[in-house]
């Protein structure tokens, strides 16, 4: 049995409680938009397999880049590496939108928001299954106890509301009509993402700091949150016991 | 109650302390190496685990003092004040004379940090809504009983809340018709 195969259950099942949860009582206490979280759950296998791997190694294989090389690879190939997972995982995490069950879901920009939400933290926990899936199959990860795998809770939790938040901003402004740049921000939102992990592997920062894009991307992404997610308090339907007003 | 208590109600019962653990089990999860083998990490990553349990411990002790207090939350109407409390970590002094509007609300939570979570509230928590609240409440947004006083709003959730409701009646300010 993979040894990370029970912190990868928790995570998943954690991600999708908690997750689940919270979008259930954010987006007005209804389980219409935490269901279609389901359509997520596929896409990230899907877009690793069938998508960027093949066009990362055709392009490398066609510009003759070894992959792999550090600093010593050309920094357009880095470019484009460090691209491909905020181009193509910002486009299929929306994908879901544009079927006829869930399209009637994303038609108001509240609305939207919530079913971008849905698909995107979908998207994160199936990616939480997929990276556990590749971790399982590495022989690099095999002398490691189960618990020694708690760092892949942590980053995981985040960061599946972090692919919620980030789908969610480009279904809002599509929803506003503006989706080139919705997809802009989403884009640029999971690259800042993906930046500390890229550096760090590049051995240009400390891992320490690497962290600190999850961090600054989660602050960012609260206070957007914050501005432009619809409340639903209602004064009419408060209970008034007493009023000094009255 | 307390001696000075004319009136003592309790609040509604929840499973906030089930989520509490759950939540301070997340927090501790990533120690799990550590407290499991001590000496898993060394050098530069033994320090970056100390500075981990240095951050993470008092959060710890935090949620545990939450946990042990939950029993002791009580909503106290005395002679002048209504006095909500959660053991010796919460205590709230609501003058009746400081009163000006008592409802109960549905809330919507923010974001931000806060100790709330469902089934239970504690201090001071941002709501998306209404902006802060100083509570001490069994729920965490739904059926609030929010009372405004002396500039700022308290959020509770007794367990009887038409008995606590018709008690603090009788002694607020007298409305003018």
């Amino acid at each position: 049995m993979p040894t990370i195969l029970p912190m990868a259950i928790i995570t998943i099942v954690a991600s999708a409680l908690l997750w689940g949860a919270f979008l259930y009582a954010y987006s007005g206490r209804t389980w219409r938009f935490v269901r279609l979280m389901v359509w997520g759950l596929p896409l990230s296998a899907v877009v690793n397999l069938f998508v960027k791997s093949p066009v990362g190694q055709g392009v490398g294989a066609l510009a003759g880049i070894d992959p792999g090389q550090g600093l010593d690879t050309p920094v357009w190939f880095l470019v484009f590496l460090f691209l491909l997972a905020p181009v193509f995982e910002e486009l299929i995490k929306v994908a879901p939108a544009l079927l006829p069950s869930v399209r009637p879901h994303a038609t108001t920009p509240d609305d939207a928001l919530w079913t971008g939400l849905a698909l995107g933290m979908g998207f994160g926990i199936g990616e939480a299954a997929y990276l556990g899936w590749q971790i399982a199959l590495s022989s690099a990860y095999e002398q490691y106890a189960w618990y020694m795998f708690s760092g892949f809770l942590g980053e995981r939790l985040v960061v599946v509301l972090l692919h919620g938040f980030m789908t969610a901003l480009l279904m809002w402004f599509a929803a506003r009509g503006r989706p080139v740049i919705g997809y802009l921000a989403a884009v640029g939102a999971h690259a800042l993402l993906n930046s500390g992990a890229m550096l760090f592997q590049l051995g240009l920062v400390a891992e320490g700091v690497a962290g600190l894009s999850l961090l600054v991307v989660l602050v960012v992404a609260v206070i957007v949150f914050e501005r432009i997610r619809p409340r639903y308090r209602r004064d009419e339907s408060d209970v008034v016991y007493y009023s000094a007003d009255d | 109650m307390s001696d000075a208590a004319l009136s003592s109600f309790r609040p509604a019962r929840s499973f906030g302390w089930a989520w509490l653990m759950a939540i301070m089990a997340l927090v501790l999860a990533p120690m799990a190496p550590i407290l499991v083998q001590p000496g898993v990490f060394s050098g530069d990553e033994a320090v970056g685990a100390w500075i981990a349990i240095a951050v993470i411990a008092p959060i710890v002790a935090l949620m545990l003092l939450a946990l042990v207090s939950l029993p002791q939350m009580r909503y106290d109407l005395e002679r002048d004040a209504l006095v909500i409390s959660c053991g010796r970590m919460l205590r709230y002094r609501v003058p009746f004379s400081e009163i000006t509007d008592v409802r109960r609300a549905d809330l919507t939570p923010s974001l931000w940090s806060s100790m709330r979570m469902p089934g239970l509230a504690l201090w001071t928590v941002p709501y998306a809504d209404i902006g802060r609240v100083r509570m001490c409440a069994t729920r965490m947004a739904t059926g609030i009983l929010l009372i405004e006083a002396g500039g700022m709003r308290y959020g509770i959730t007794p367990a009887d809340e038409q008995a606590f409701v018709t008690a603090l009646m009788m002694m607020l300010p007298k409305r003018g018709h």
